[in-house]
C-alpha cells in the first residue's frame, strides 16, 4: 500500500509514421502479445506497472496513430506527454524521415530542448530489408543531442522494455534535474527575502518574527 | 539577424515577457488574417477554459492607442505572475500610417506555471520603430526551422514551428470561417439581426458554410480554399445580393482556379447565383502582399461594368468570384465586417442587460463576472473586427490612392488618424472600393455604426457603476459632439445643391462614371437608406441607454430622436407612396404597421417616465418596464426594415426617384439632431408630419423636449444637448465646449484636432495616464468622419458619390472613438476577481447561454456539468450525453480507466441503441469545428472501434449494430474513410458472433493495467500425480458404477484438480456477471452463469467433505478424510480451502454434543460459525506465517494415524487449530487487500454457499458493484490475485 502511494504515473507517448510498428512495440510491452495483423491505430492508451531504478513506476503509454489521416491530434498527444518514444522502421528509410519533423515540432512545443525522448528503430528483425543503416540511424540519434538510439523487435521482444525503462528513466532525471533547480530558486528566494527583511524595518520583524517560527519549530521537532 | 525579444522596439510603458519572440513579415492583408488567426487561436484557447485578457493594440506613431478588451489590468499588472493561469493575447498594433504594413502582432500565451510561456510574435519588418532589420527579416520560404529565436533562457520557438503554425491556422480559417461556436454565435445573431433589418446583404452563405462539411485546407491563406457556396436560402435576387466588391484578387495565381463561369454554374446551382458588378475600373496591384504564403496577391485588372459571379462569400468580408468576361476566377472583398462588427456590438447591448441585472444584486457576484467574462469576449471580437475592418480599408485606401494620385486629402488622412478611427472610417472604404451598383441597398449609415460604438463605450462604464465610480454620460459626450459637429455638415450639404439635381438612376443600370458621381443622397432610396440607418442608430442608442442608468429627460431625449427618425422613414415612405399609389399599396401599409409601432414606443417611454419621478431612482431599476421598451423598439426596428425593404422592392419596380430637396434636407437635419439654420419648412408633407410628431410626443409629457421639437429648432435642441452633459454626475463634459474637430478644410493637419479634442476625454478615465500606454485619441477629420458615413456593412450598395466624398461635406459623424479600449481595461483592473473568474468556462459559457434562444442552438454545448465527481476527481457518474462528451473529449487524452469501466459498465445504465446514438449526436456535434472537432471525432470513432473490438456483447447490442454501422458507412466514411471501413468490418464481424468473444488483441487487458509480475518461479506447481488405478477408480464412479472415496487418490492430486476445476470457472467468468448483481438474480436468464456455477462448485464440494466423513460409522476413520482433506489444502486453493473448511461445522459434522450445547444457549443466533466467521475472528489472530510445510504435515497425518484414539473434544480442537492456521495462512497471503476485501468469502457449504449475496457479505459486494463504474483496475486485480482462485 505505502509503495502504491509513492508510484509516479508518467506519460509516455509513442510517435511515429504509419506502419512503423507503434502498436506491436505497445502491445509486446505492456501485454506481451504479439499483433500479427495490421489495424491501424487511432488511439490507444495502456497502464503499466514498472519498476524502474527500484522505484514503482505507472506508465501510462498512449500509442498514437501513425497514419496520416488521424494525426490531428499529435499536438495534443505532445502536450500531454512526458516521455516519447519516436519509432521508426528500420526498414523504411522516410520513417525516419518524418521523425525529424515530429522532433522539432516536439521540441517547438515543449519549448524546451532537453525533452525525454528515445529513437527507436523497430523491426530489426527484418535485417534482410533493412533500408536504415545502424550508423545512419545513430549519426541522426547523435544530431539530436545524443538521444539514445535502440533497435528493437516486437515480435521477438528485443529491446521492448528497455525503450520503455530508458524513456522512463529520463522522466525521472528530469524530474529530479527540476526538484533540484526549484530547490535552488527557492533557496535564492528565501534569501532575496531575508535581505529584504533586513533592509525595511517592517519586514525586518516579519522575517524575524518567520524565522523564530521556523527555527522554534525545528527545535520542537528536535526535541 | 534575428531580433530577439529584448529588440522589440515597443511602446514604452507596455512590459514585454521574457519569452522569445518572432516576428514574420506581415503584409496589410496577412495581418489582418493573422489577427483573426489568431482570433481563432484566442477562441481555441478560450475553449480551452481560458478567455483572451489582453487584447491591446497600440499605435506608435499616433502616441499609441489601446483598443483593449482586457481582464489583465492595463498598468502595472502586465507584468505577469507565472503563477496566474490567465493567458491573454495582446496584439500590439505599431504602425505609422505609410507604414500600413507594419502590424506588431504579439501573442503570448500563457500556461501554468511549469509550462511556462508559449509566445508567438509577428512583426512586420516594415515597422519603423523596430531596432530589428526592417528589411532582412526572415520569411518563411526559406528554410528556417533551424533558427530558434532563443532567449537567454534558451527556450526557443523556431521560426520554422512558428511559421508553420500561423500557415494552419490561416489555413483552417480560410477553409471554414465559422470553426468556432462563437463564430456560430456570432452568426446567429447577424442573422437576426438581419431579418429585423432586412435589405442588408443577406449572408446565408455564411452559415451553410458552416454545415458544409470541411474540405481540405490549402496551403494557402485560404483564398483558393473556399468551401462550395450554396446558397440555402432562395429568396435573395439580384437585387437584395449587391454588395460591394472591394477588390479582386489573382487569377494569375497558378492554382487552376479559373473556372469559366459555365463551368462553375454547372457544378451549382445557377438560381441562385450572385453576380456584382464591378463600378469602376480596378488596376491591379502588382506588389505582392502575401509575404508569408510566399504567393502574390497580383490582383486582375477589372473593367467597370464586369460581371463578377460569385461563388463564395466569405465571412472575413471577401468573395470568391469569377469574372465573367474573362473566365478568370477573382477574389472580391465584401462588406461584410462593417455590419457584422455591429451585430457584435449589438450583442453586447445584451450583455450590458444583464450585468444591469446583475449590478441590482451585488450578492451574486459570480454571476456577474460570468456576465462580464461573456462580455469582454464580445468586446475582444468587436475588436478583432474593428481590426479587419481597418485592414480592409487600408487594402483600399491603398488602391484608391493609386487610383487618384491627385486626391491630396485623401493621402493625408491615411496617414493621419490612429487605429481606431480608421476603423469607424468605414466611408472612407467604401469610397475607395470598386463599388457595387446596385444603389437601393444601402447600409447602415454610420449613425448606427456610432451608436453602437457608443453602447460599446458605455459597457465599460457600466462595469464602473457596478465597482462604484459613476461615469454615465460618455453616450453624452458622442452625442453632443456629433451635435455640434451637425452644422459643418449642413454647410456642406447647402454649399453643392448644384450637382444633386440630376440623379434619376434606374437601379438596374450600371452606373456610369457620370451618373455615378452625380448620383445623390436625394434619391429616394437612398435618403430611405439614410434615415433608415439612423433610425437604427437611434433606436439602438435608445435601447442602450435604456440600459444604462439614466435619467428620465435622457430617456425623453432618445426616445423623442427615435420617433423623429422613424418619422422620417415614414415621411418618405409617403414620399414614394404619393408617388406611385397604384403599386404601393403594402408601402402604405408598412408604413401604418411603422406609426404603430412607434407609437407604442412612444406610449412606452412615456409610461415609464410618468412613474418615474424625475428625482427619483433612475429607471434601471425596474427591468420590466425597460424590457417592455425595449420590445417596442425592437418591434419599430423590425416594423422599419419592413418598410425599407418593401420600399426598396417598389423602387427596384418603378425606379428610383429624386426625392425633394427640401425632404431630403429635411432628412438630413433631422438625422443631425441639429438643424442649423434650418431650412423654412416649406414642404407640406413636412408640414403634414409635423402634428403627428408632436401628438406623438407631447402626450408623454415630455414638455421641454416635445417642445423642441413642434419648433424644430436647433437652438433649443443645442440647449438640451448641451445641458445634458451638466445633469450628469461625471465631470467629463462638464465645461467641455460643444464645439469639437469641425474642421474648415481637407488640409486639416492630423495633430490640430486632435489637440483640441483630447483634453475633452481625458477626464473620462484618470486612469488612462496610468496605463502603460498612453492613447491619444485623434478625432476625426473632416475626410474621415465624411467617409465613413454610410458604410455598409453588408457591401450594400450605397454608392455614395465620389464627388460627395471629395467635397467636405461631413455628414453625421458622431463617432467618438467610443472603443476606447481603456475602460475595459480599467474595470478589469479594478476587479481582481474576475481575473480570477478567467479560468472557468463554465461560468462563461453559462453566462452565454443565455443570450438567446436563437444562439442556444449553435451554442456548444457541453454537459460538463452534468458529471459527478468523487474526491479523488474521478468520475462518478453523470448522465449518457455528459459520458460521452468526456469519453470523446476533444482537449484531453483518453482516461483509460474511464474508458474502460464506461465500456463495462454502460449497459446499467442505458442501453447500446442509446450509447450509439449519442455518439452519434456527439459526432455530428463536433463535426463542423474544426481544430477540435477532429480530435473529438476521432475519438467517437475509436471508442465505436474499441467496443466493437472488446466490448461487444452481441447478445444486448444488436440492435446497435446497425445504427453504428450506417453510421460507420455514410457519416463517418465521409472524413476518416478508413476508419470508417475499419468499423464497418468491425460490425460485420460482431453480427457474426454469437457471444462477445472476438477480438483481434486480448479481450480484456488491451487497455487495462497489466499487473506486475504474474509468476513467482518459486511458485510450486504439482504435478499430475494420478495412477492408472486411481483413474480407473474414477471412471468407475463418474460412470455410477462404483464408490470411490477421496482416500482413493493422493491429497495432492485432489487439490490439484480441485484448484484445476475451480480455475476453469473462474476465469470463465464475464465481468458483467458481477455487475448489478446480476448473480442474485433468480431469473434462469441470469448472465451470471459461471458465478453461479462456482456457488455450486462450493456447495457440491461442501456436501463432498460432509458425505465422505460421514460416510464412515466409525469415528476413527472418520478422521482420515479429514486428515486427507487438509493435506488437499496445501494448495494455495483459497476457495477449496473455505468450502473444505467450513464442513466440519456443518450440522451434520459437528458432535451431537455440541449441538446440543449450542441449543442450550440461547443467545447463539448462528447454528455454527461458519468459516467466513473463523476467518474473521483469527486473522487478526497471532498466529502468522506459512502452514507446516509438506514434511510436517506428513508427519502429523501419521501422527494421527498412528494414534487414532483421541477424543471428541481433543479432535474438534486440533480440527479448529488447524483452521485457524489455514485462514491465518489465506490472510497473510491474501493477495490483494482490496479485492478480496471487497469480494466476500463464499460462506461456508450447504445451502449457505447459493444464497451468498443474501447475507451481510452480499450486501457488502452489492456496493462494490454498484459504485456504478466498477474500475477495470479491480476486476483485473481480482481476476489476478493470487492462484486466481479467488472466487467471486
Amino acid at each position: 500500500m505505502s509503495r502504491s502511494t509513492q508510484q509516479r504515473e508518467y506519460h509516455i507517448v509513442v510517435l511515429g509514421s504509419g506502419g512503423v510498428g507503434k502498436s506491436c512495440l505497445t502491445a509486446q510491452f505492456v501485454q506481451n502479445v504479439w499483433i500479427e495483423r495490421y489495424d491501424p491505430t487511432i488511439e490507444d492508451s495502456y497502464r503499466k506497472l514498472i519498476e524502474v531504478d527500484g522505484r514503482q513506476v505507472i506508465m501510462e503509454i498512449l500509442d498514437t496513430a501513425g497514419t496520416e489521416q488521424f494525426t490531428a491530434m499529435r499536438e495534443l498527444y505532445m502536450k500531454s506527454g512526458q516521455g516519447f518514444l519516436l519509432v521508426f522502421s528500420i526498414t523504411s528509410l522516410s520513417s525516419l524521415h518524418e521523425l525529424t519533423d515530429l522532433r522539432d515540432q516536439l521540441l517547438n512545443l515543449k519549448d524546451s530542448t532537453h525533452v525525454p525522448l528515445v529513437l527507436v528503430g523497430n523491426k530489426s528483425d527484418l535485417e534482410d530489408d533493412r533500408a536504415v543503416s545502424r550508423a545512419r540511424a545513430f549519426a541522426t540519434s547523435q544530431a539530436w543531442g545524443n538521444v539514445p538510439y535502440y533497435e528493437t523487435s516486437a515480435r521477438r521482444r528485443q529491446n521492448v522494455t528497455e525503450v520503455f525503462v530508458d524513456v522512463c528513466r529520463q522522466i525521472m532525471e528530469g524530474e529530479r534535474e527540476g526538484a533540484r533547480v526549484r530547490a535552488a530558486e527557492a533557496y535564492d528566494r528565501g534569501y532575496r527575502r531575508r535581505r529584504r527583511g533586513e533592509e525595511g524595518e517592517e519586514g525586518s520583524t516579519w522575517a524575524r518574527r518567520r524565522r523564530r517560527q521556523r527555527r522554534g519549530g525545528t527545535r520542537c521537532s528536535i526535541l | 539577424m534575428i531580433p530577439t525579444a529584448s529588440q522589440w522596439g515597443f511602446v514604452p510603458g507596455v512590459k514585454r515577457h521574457g519569452a522569445d519572440a518572432i516576428y514574420l513579415p506581415g503584409t496589410r492583408r496577412t495581418s489582418s488574417k493573422l489577427l483573426e488567426v489568431s482570433t481563432s487561436f484566442a477562441r481555441l484557447e478560450l475553449s480551452f477554459a481560458i478567455i483572451p485578457s489582453i487584447l491591446d493594440v497600440n499605435t506608435n506613431a499616433a502616441r499609441a492607442s489601446i483598443l483593449t478588451t482586457s481582464t489583465l489590468a492595463s498598468s502595472g499588472k502586465e507584468t505577469h505572475s507565472s503563477g496566474s493561469t490567465t493567458p491573454f493575447l495582446r496584439v500590439t498594433h505599431a504602425r505609422k500610417h505609410r507604414r500600413r504594413d507594419s502590424i506588431t502582432f504579439e501573442r503570448v500565451l500563457q500556461r501554468s506555471a511549469p509550462e511556462r510561456y508559449r509566445f508567438i510574435s509577428v512583426v512586420s519588418g516594415e515597422s519603423a520603430n523596430l531596432p530589428g532589420p526592417t528589411s532582412k527579416h526572415p520569411t518563411p520560404s526559406q528554410p528556417s526551422s533551424e533558427r530558434s529565436l532563443s532567449h537567454e533562457s534558451g527556450r526557443g520557438v523556431t521560426l520554422k514551428h512558428c511559421v508553420e503554425d500561423i500557415h494552419r491556422r490561416l489555413a483552417s480559417y480560410g477553409r471554414s470561417f465559422p470553426d468556432t461556436k462563437e463564430e456560430r454565435r456570432h452568426i446567429a445573431r447577424f442573422d437576426r439581426l438581419e431579418r429585423a433589418l432586412p435589405y442588408r446583404w443577406r449572408a446565408p452563405g455564411a452559415i451553410s458554410h458552416a454545415r458544409n462539411p470541411p474540405i481540405t485546407p490549402l496551403d494557402d491563406f485560404g483564398l483558393n480554399s473556399f468551401a462550395p457556396f450554396n446558397r440555402q436560402k432562395d429568396d435573395t435576387d439580384q437585387m437584395e445580393l449587391s454588395m460591394d466588391l472591394m477588390t479582386t484578387v489573382p487569377a494569375q495565381t497558378p492554382r487552376g482556379l479559373a473556372v469559366t463561369a459555365g463551368g462553375r454554374s454547372k457544378s451549382t446551382p445557377p438560381l441562385y447565383r450572385k453576380y456584382l458588378r464591378a463600378s469602376h475600373d480596378y488596376v491591379p496591384d502588382q506588389t505582392p502582399s502575401f509575404g508569408i504564403s510566399g504567393g502574390s496577391s497580383v490582383t486582375v485588372e477589372l473593367k467597370k461594368g464586369d460581371i463578377i459571379l460569385v461563388h463564395l462569400t466569405h465571412a472575413n468580408g471577401w468573395a470568391d468570384g469569377t469574372v465573367l468576361t474573362t473566365g478568370a476566377r477573382a477574389h472580391a472583398g465584401m462588406r461584410r465586417t462593417r455590419k457584422s462588427m455591429l451585430s457584435d456590438l449589438s450583442s453586447l447591448i445584451k450583455f450590458q442587460e444583464r450585468i444591469q441585472e446583475k449590478v441590482v444584486d451585488l450578492n451574486t457576484a459570480e454571476s456577474l463576472e460570468g456576465v462580464l467574462e461573456g462580455y469582454l469576449t464580445k468586446v475582444f471580437k468587436v475588436v478583432n473586427r474593428a481590426i479587419i475592418f481597418l485592414d480592409f480599408w487600408i487594402q483600399n485606401a491603398n488602391e484608391s490612392k493609386k487610383l487618384r494620385p491627385f486626391a491630396p486629402s485623401r493621402s493625408q488622412s491615411i496617414s493621419g488618424p490612429v487605429l481606431l478611427q480608421r476603423i469607424e472610417s468605414p466611408q472612407r472604404i467604401r469610397s475607395a472600393t470598386l463599388n457595387m451598383h446596385f444603389q437601393e441597398k444601402m447600409a447602415l449609415t454610420n449613425a448606427s455604426d456610432v451608436e453602437c460604438v457608443q453602447m460599446d463605450e458605455k459597457m465599460p462604464v457600466e462595469l464602473d457603476t457596478g465597482n462604484g465610480v459613476t461615469s454615465k454620460p460618455s453616450h453624452d459626450v458622442a452625442q453632443h459632439e456629433r451635435r455640434t459637429s451637425s452644422p459643418q455638415r449642413t454647410r456642406s450639404l447647402r454649399r453643392k445643391p448644384s450637382f444633386l439635381r440630376h440623379v434619376r438612376l434606374p437601379s438596374w443600370i450600371p452606373p456610369s462614371p457620370a451618373l455615378h458621381s452625380a448620383k445623390s443622397d436625394r434619391s429616394a432610396s437612398d435618403s430611405l437608406e439614410k434615415a433608415h440607418d439612423r433610425f437604427l442608430g437611434e433606436i439602438g442608442s435608445f435601447i442602450g441607454l435604456h440600459l444604462q442608468s439614466r435619467s428620465s429627460e435622457d430617456l425623453v431625449a432618445t426616445t423623442h430622436k427615435s420617433l423623429e427618425t422613424g418619422m422620417e422613414i415614414v415621411n418618405i415612405l409617403n414620399e414614394i407612396w404619393r408617388r406611385d399609389r397604384q403599386q404601393s399599396d403594402d408601402i402604405a401599409e408598412a408604413s401604418q404597421l411603422m406609426r404603430m409601432r412607434l407609437k407604442d414606443l412612444a406610449s412606452a417611454a412615456k409610461e415609464l417616465c410618468n412613474q418615474s419621478d424625475p428625482e427619483d431612482m433612475p429607471a434601471d431599476t425596474r427591468p420590466e418596464e425597460g424590457r417592455c421598451l425595449v420590445a417596442a423598439a425592437t418591434a419599430c426596428v423590425r416594423s422599419a426594415g419592413d418598410c425599407v425593404t418593401k420600399a426598396h422592392q417598389l423602387l427596384d419596380r418603378t425606379g428610383d426617384f429624386e426625392l425633394d430637396y427640401e425632404v431630403a434636407k429635411d432628412c438630413a437635419t433631422c438625422s443631425n439632431h441639429s438643424a442649423s439654420k434650418t431650412s423654412p419648412v416649406t414642404d407640406g408633407h413636412r408640414l403634414q408630419e409635423k402634428p403627428s410628431l408632436t401628438f406623438r410626443v407631447t402626450p408623454l409629457g415630455l414638455k421641454p423636449v416635445s417642445e423642441t421639437v413642434a419648433l424644430a429648432s436647433p437652438i433649443k435642441m443645442r440647449n438640451i444637448t448641451h445641458e445634458r452633459p451638466q445633469t450628469s454626475p461625471s465631470p467629463l463634459t462638464n465645461g467641455t465646449p460643444p464645439r469639437l474637430w469641425i474642421a474648415p478644410s481637407p488640409s486639416v493637419a492630423d495633430g490640430e484636432p486632435a489637440k483640441e479634442v483630447t483634453p475633452t476625454f481625458s477626464p473620462i478615465s484618470p486612469e488612462d495616464t496610468q496605463s502603460p500606454v498612453d492613447y491619444p485619441r485623434k478625432p476625426w477629420t473632416e475626410r474621415e468622419r465624411q467617409e465613413s458615413v454610410g458604410m455598409s456593412i453588408t457591401g450594400s450598395t450605397s454608392t455614395y458619390p465620389t464627388s460627395l466624398r471629395d467635397s467636405m461635406n461631413s455628414v453625421v459623424s458622431d463617432s467618438t472613438r467610443a472603443t476606447t479600449p481603456d475602460h475595459s481595461l480599467r474595470s478589469a483592473q479594478l476587479d481582481p476577481a474576475m481575473l480570477s473568474s478567467f479560468g472557468s468556462m463554465a461560468s462563461m459559457r453559462s453566462s452565454l447561454t443565455k443570450s438567446s434562444e436563437g444562439e442556444a442552438e449553435i451554442l456548444e454545448k457541453t454537459y460538463a456539468h452534468e458529471l459527478l465527481y468523487a474526491k479523488d476527481g474521478q468520475i462518478q457518474g453523470g448522465t449518457l450525453r455528459a459520458l460521452v462528451e468526456k469519453l470523446t473529449s476533444s482537449t484531453a487524452t483518453p482516461d483509460a480507466s474511464f474508458i474502460n469501466a464506461f465500456y463495462l459498465t454502460f449497459r446499467q445504465f442505458t442501453n447500446a441503441t442509446e450509447l450509439a446514438k449519442t455518439l452519434q449526436e456527439r459526432y455530428a456535434h463536433v463535426a463542423d469545428s474544426k481544430e477540435r472537432g477532429a480530435a473529438a471525432r476521432l475519438r467517437v470513432c475509436n471508442f465505436l472501434k474499441g467496443w466493437l473490438e472488446h466490448h461487444w456483447d452481441q447478445r444486448t447490442d444488436a440492435e446497435a449494430l446497425q445504427i453504428v454501422q450506417t453510421f460507420a458507412a455514410e457519416i463517418l466514411r465521409l472524413q476518416l474513410p478508413t476508419a470508417a471501413q475499419r468499423l464497418v468490418d468491425l460490425c460485420e464481424k460482431a453480427s457474426h458472433q454469437p457471444t462477445d468473444s472476438n477480438p483481434a488483441v486480448s479481450v480484456n487487458s488491451k487497455t487495462g493495467l497489466s499487473g506486475v509480475a504474474k509468476h513467482d518461479s518459486n511458485t510450486f506447481i504439482p504435478l499430475p500425480d494420478i495412477s492408472k488405478g486411481q483413474l480407473n477408480i474414477s471412471h468407475a464412479a463418474s460412470a455410477g458404477k462404483s464408490y470411490c472415496s477421496i482416500l482413493d487418490f493422493e491429497p495432492l492430486e485432489l487439490a490439484r484438480q480441485l484448484t484445476l476445476i475451480d480455475s476453469d470457472i473462474f476465469c470463465a467468468i464475464q465481468p458483467d456477471e458481477l455487475l448489478g448483481l446480476e448473480f442474485t438474480k433468480r431469473t434462469d436468464d441470469s448472465r451470471a452463469i459461471h458465478v453461479r456455477q462456482i456457488t455450486r462448485l462450493a456447495t457440491d464440494l461442501a456436501h463432498l467433505v460432509t458425505d465422505s466423513i460421514l460416510r464412515e460409522a466409525d469415528v476413527k476413520k472418520r478422521a482420515l478424510p479429514n486428515g486427507h482433506y487438509l493435506l488437499a489444502l496445501q494448495l494455495d486453493d483459497h476457495a477449496a480451502k473455505t468450502h473444505v473448511g467450513a464442513c466440519p461445522n456443518q450440522t451434520p459434522i459437528l458432535p451431537r454434543r455440541a449441538q446440543s450445547r449450542r441449543r442450550r444457549q440461547p443467545q447463539l443466533q448462528h447454528p455454527a460459525p461458519t468459516a467466513c466467521q473463523l476467518s474473521s475472528k483469527h486473522s487478526d489472530s497471532p498466529i502468522r506465517g506459512p502452514l507446516p510445510h509438506r514434511p510436517d504435515l506428513r508427519r502429523r497425518r501419521q501422527q494421527r494415524h498412528q494414534v487414532p484414539a483421541t477424543t471428541g473434544r481433543q479432535r474438534r480442537e486440533n480440527q479448529r487449530r488447524q483452521f485457524r492456521q489455514a485462514h491465518a495462512y489465506r490472510a497473510h497471503h491474501r493477495p490483494v487487500a482490496g479485492a478480496s476485501d471487497a469480494l466476500p468469502a463464499p460462506r461456508g457449504a450447504g445451502t449457505e454457499g447459493v444464497d451468498l449475496a443474501r447475507g451481510r457479505e452480499g450486501q457488502g459486494y452489492g456496493e462494490w458493484v454498484c459504485t456504478g463504474l466498477v474500475s477495470e483496475e479491480l476486476r483485473v486485480r481480482a481476476q489476478e490475485g493470487e492462484g486466481g482462485a479467488e472466487s467471486g
